[in-house]
């Protein structure tokens, strides 16, 4: 009878999360890999003709959505080097107990936690062509020949980056300050007596200490910059020519603006988390284990 | 080579502060500018007297006023049902053994990986036949906004409650449970009020997260009437170019971040936590 | 046809005031009512005041109850509402909306029965007869007319007419005018044209169909939009790309258009740093209130529309006008088709076109409103509409959005140097091969 009472409470309890959850997240999640087999449209939820892998052949013969993985990777690769270097530098001075060291962990996860459409249109004031700040600047120092950023294809992109990269740092700093701080004192204190100068110290005690957080701040990077969406339709809508498309947009523009090719769009969807789940997949691999051999 | 390393360190800092600081200093002293003195003087102190009908004109004639009072409504309604619902099945995670229950938890905690675009064209399928199964109106709609923000806030909602549940002494519960308080009477009078720091720090992390929230209300919203601060914001700079009003322009950009910056820099400490635990999982 | 948003702001107060603000166009709560018709309006330039006074005499003279409602993105509301069968009775629903693909689907109504019968106020004749033939043709499919034409765009250059008669300069007629003009602009260091950088279609539509059409006539574009092999590659379109190019190179543009959107860059052209913008009949409307702000800025009268230049030597007739129908839809799934339909015939009725006419300044696919006044900058382009024997439109954007991406897209690497003439010209014949063996996109042929 006990039991009983217990196991109706439990399954009350769980009720209505368990069902929000699974009529909202789980059915949704498998429907994306179902209705990416289907021609469906949105003019017509009732016609869905199923066509096998047909979305993903057409994609893999789309230049526009090759661009889009191009661009994204390129984000990738870019924004990560870019947070990495700093963010490991930052996260040092953010140890400091000095002034400055208090000032920079206050002020360094601003970006972050501002909305992502701010950060989109403050980087699109700054990149103006005719009153951003950056143009102005620029025509302040005398400079010729400015580029009009988001309107040129070799700049577009780097604009991007450099918003997201703007975004995102804060959160690396964090993550790798809590990663130095977690460094136990005496491993620090015994590198510092053998007389190790700073830069050997770090790269003999502090890299390979932060390992597991180093990993951390990688697949975020990749799950970022491949679901990166916001600042791109804010800044450039992928423009020019497709020079800063990512897989995102296109999916919208597929999905939800003219043309409602439902299929493509979840089948994009689809491309865009297998290779999240690849790329961490990889990660994982690399850094399984401690490199140094002890454990963290 | 000390004192190089003393004054590049020292440049590199301040150029950092300078990135991280100096868009939003412009952004708040352009919001106080006359529009003329935006376009020709983007570096310099408002010198035409403060503008201050700029917020003004974004608060009304933009509509920001009406966001906001959306987005306070969404938040509000997530967070009246995402709080105890997740409560509930947090606690029943954290201190019951059931069959099963390390499949749901992982079930949850899976949830926190999946990109929101990859549901995004079958929940609006979703919303559209459940709408026209029920007549209850869930495209374009608050009520549909605030369903989907509380399925995908449960994941780190659970993440988060569930540790702290997990984190609570036995023997209170067992001195209720002797006092003759059922399952549920625990829980609501003992376990729930201490989780209370639990429940704050999930709490903001998710307002947050929702105030800022874009990518899945861009699709599910699509009236003006209803739109949330970040989609009201992001169509401004549609209309406010329009009418080259860059003043109200970021004094609206202004109202958005403010609030958020003085939560985060009330509650850093916590916020801090409830990130890297999040991200640790994640 | 990116029409603007400010109006939406100010209505957005309106509709507060009004205390309108609860519903939404897809909600059906019209028509919960009975009987009364529901009409959803995209809210752009025009905004939606005069569909709402025609609504309250319409209900005046015929005691049906009406609900009308709008939205600048109009078309997301109707994307979800028509997927959940819930719709207007009768809507405009904005260029956003994929017309086509709706009547492929069943969504929106053959409308023939309505237009057979007589027109408002008449107890004989045919409602078809109002229109002008030629642009209802544009919403037929399969022998059935599907979509309504209401009033139209005309799409051309304007020109900064205080400027040229400053100088004794005319509106250049041929390319080689042109060309002698830019030289004098630039002479006085002024940008001969901007553009809507951010939005390549408008380049489109004032350079290079214009061009293909002048160098090669009708046939040469109407294969383009018919897909027919090898047309987007035939030497008229190379050629009209070709002067693209040349204003490119001389730098004619103005150099930070690229950047620029529609709102910014017209704005440098009523600041006078460029002396030409293309643009559609929508102009006024959509920059009037930066206008009516700015005494600095042209004004009403101080600029002027114009057609493309003509290329010497070429077969296309040089009165051909460029004609956007902004159609409405009746939805198949309408509660009250016939009552809105007759809201629309309504609408239609001289003199409620007429008031449309004077009031919003826009061009009218209707017949008999001859004797409307048109406002001071508008009278040019009414004057070349109805001077004008080769209407032509762009209706392989709505039919084959793919093609179009990819148009636009070489568009823009075209304006900024990236690519060649020829390798614009391949660049969309690939994409309407592609779109050619798409078994999804459904294969139309300009009538």
């Amino acid at each position: 009878m006990k039991r009983r009472g217990e196991k109706l409470f439990i399954a009350a309890f769980l009720a209505p999360a368990v069902l929000i959850y699974a009529v909202f997240v789980v059915l949704p999640l498998i429907q994306a890999f179902w209705y990416s087999l289907f021609d469906f449209r949105g003019t017509n939820l009732d016609r869905m003709d199923f066509v096998g892998l047909k979305n993903y052949e057409r994609l893999s013969q789309n230049e526009i959505f090759h661009r889009a993985l191009i661009n994204n990777m390129m984000l990738l690769l870019g924004a990560l080097a870019v947070m990495m270097v700093l963010g490991l530098l930052l996260a040092h001075a953010a140890q400091s107990d000095k002034w400055w060291g208090k000032a920079l962990r206050s002020i360094y996860l601003f970006p972050h936690i501002i909305s992502i459409v701010i950060v989109g249109i403050l980087w699109s004031f700054i990149f103006h062509p005719t009153v951003g700040l950056v143009t102005s600047g620029l025509k302040a120092m005398g400079v010729q020949d400015i580029p009009i950023w988001m309107g040129d294809k070799n700049t577009a992109l780097p604009g991007i980056g450099v918003a997201f990269v703007w975004y995102g740092i804060g959160f690396v700093i964090m993550l790798l300050s809590a990663g130095i701080r977690g460094i136990p004192q005496d491993i620090q204190e015994a590198a510092e007596l053998d007389g190790a100068k700073s830069l050997q110290k770090f790269w003999s005690v502090t890299w390979p200490m932060i390992w597991s957080v180093r990993r951390i701040v990688v697949i975020h990077t990749i799950i970022q910059a491949l679901n990166t969406f916001a600042l791109v339709r804010l800044m450039s809508n992928g423009g020019p020519s497709r020079a800063s498309e990512v897989t995102l947009t296109y999916l919208y523009e597929r999905g939800f603006e003219g043309n409602s090719f439902y299929g493509e769009a979840t089948a994009i969807a689809v491309v865009n988390f297998v290779l999240v789940m690849i790329l961490s997949g990889i990660v994982m691999l690399i850094f399984r284990k401690d490199p140094s051999g002890r454990t963290a | 080579m000390k004192i190089i390393s003393r004054i590049l360190g020292g440049l590199g800092l301040a150029a950092f502060f300078a990135i991280v600081i100096v868009p939003m200093l412009w952004t708040v002293m352009s919001s106080f500018k006359t529009v003329a003195q935006i376009a020709t003087d983007p570096w310099g102190l408002p010198n035409d007297g403060l503008k201050v009908e700029n917020y003004s004109k974004a608060w009304t004639v933009s509509g920001i006023g009406d966001y906001f009072v959306n987005s306070l409504i969404v938040c509000a309604g997530t967070m009246a049902v995402l709080l105890p619902v997740a409560a509930m099945a947090s606690y029943v995670i954290a201190r019951y053994k059931f069959w099963g229950r390390g499949v749901l938890f992982g079930g949850f905690m899976g949830g926190m990986m999946v990109p929101q675009f990859l549901f995004i064209v079958p929940l609006y399928v979703l919303l559209t036949r459940i709408q026209m199964g029920t007549g209850v109106r869930l495209l374009d709609s608050h009520l549909g906004l605030v369903l989907v923000y509380i399925a995908f806030s449960l994941p780190f909602t659970v993440f988060v409650l569930t540790g702290f549940f997990q984190g609570l002494p036995e023997e209170l519960a067992e001195a209720a449970r002797l006092d003759g308080c059922g399952h549920a009477g625990v829980f609501w009078r003992i376990m729930l009020p201490l989780a209370r720091p639990g429940l704050v720090v999930a709490g903001i992390f998710n307002v947050i997260g929702l105030w800022n929230e874009y990518n899945l209300a861009l699709v599910l919203i699509s009236s003006k009437e209803n739109f949330t601060l970040p989609l009201g914001l992001a169509n401004l700079t549609n209309t406010l170019q329009y009418t080259s009003d860059w003043g109200a322009l970021f004094a609206a950009v202004v109202i958005v971040m403010g609030p958020v910056l003085a939560v985060y820099w009330l509650l850093k400490e916590k916020i801090h936590e409830a990130m890297l635990a999040g991200a640790v999982k994640g | 046809m990116r029409m603007n948003w400010r109006y939406a702001a100010l209505g957005l107060v309106a509709a507060a005031a009004v205390g309108c603000g609860g519903g939404g166009a897809a909600s059906g709560q019209g028509g919960d009512e009975a009987g009364t018709v529901e009409i959803v309006s995209f809210k752009g330039g025009y905004g939606i005041d005069y569909f709402e006074k025609v609504a309250k005499d319409f209900t005046a003279e015929t005691g049906t109850p009406t609900a009308v409602s709008g939205d600048p993105k109009v078309w997301e509301q109707l994307r979800g509402a028509f997927a959940a069968k819930d719709v207007p009775d009768v809507t405009w629903p904005g260029w956003g909306f994929d017309y086509w693909g709706n009547v492929y689907d069943g969504q929106v109504m053959a409308v023939d029965e309505f237009l057979d019968q007589p027109a408002w106020g008449q107890t004989e004749g045919k409602f078809r007869d109002m229109f002008d033939e030629q642009l209802l043709r544009l919403g037929e499919y399969e022998g059935k007319q599907y979509l309504l034409p209401y009033h139209v765009n005309i799409n051309g250059w304007w020109y900064n007419k205080k400027l040229f008669q400053e100088n004794g300069w005319t509106a250049p007629k041929t390319f080689e005018e042109l060309l002698v003009l830019n030289d004098k602009l630039k002479a006085k260091g002024i940008a001969p044209m901007t553009f809507q950088g951010q939005y390549p279609y408008y380049m489109l539509y004032a350079f290079i169909f214009p061009w293909i059409i002048s160098s090669g006539g009708l046939e040469a574009w109407n294969a383009c939009q018919n897909l027919e092999p090898g047309a987007w590659k035939s030497p008229h379109v190379i050629e009209a790309a070709r002067r693209v190019a040349t204003l490119r190179d001389r730098g004619d543009f103005m150099k930070e258009a690229l950047g620029l959107n529609h709102t910014d860059s017209q704005t440098e052209f009523l600041k006078g740093n460029a002396a030409f913008v293309p643009c559609g009949t929508w102009f006024y409307a959509e920059m009037r209130e930066i206008i009516e702000k700015d005494s600095n800025l042209l004004q009403a009268g101080d600029f002027e529309f114009m057609l493309p230049p003509t290329l010497a030597g070429g077969k296309g007739d040089p009165t051909s006008v460029m004609v956007a129908i902004e159609p409405w839809i009746i939805p198949q799934a309408a509660k009250n088709p016939q009552k809105g339909m007759d809201y629309f015939k309504y609408l239609a009725s001289p003199e409620v076109a007429k008031g449309f006419v004077e009031e919003k300044g826009t061009l009218m696919a209707l017949k008999g409103l001859e004797d409307a006044n048109y406002p001071v900058f508008l009278q040019e382009p009414a004057r070349l509409f109805a001077a004008s024997k080769t209407k032509w439109n762009a209706e392989y954007r709505l039919w084959y959005p793919p093609v179009n991406q990819a148009a636009e897209d070489a568009m823009t690497a075209l304006l900024n140097g990236s690519i060649t003439p020829e390798q614009f010209a391949e660049q969309c014949e690939a994409a309407a091969e592609q779109a050619r063996n798409d078994d999804r996109l459904v294969k139309r042929k300009v009538s």
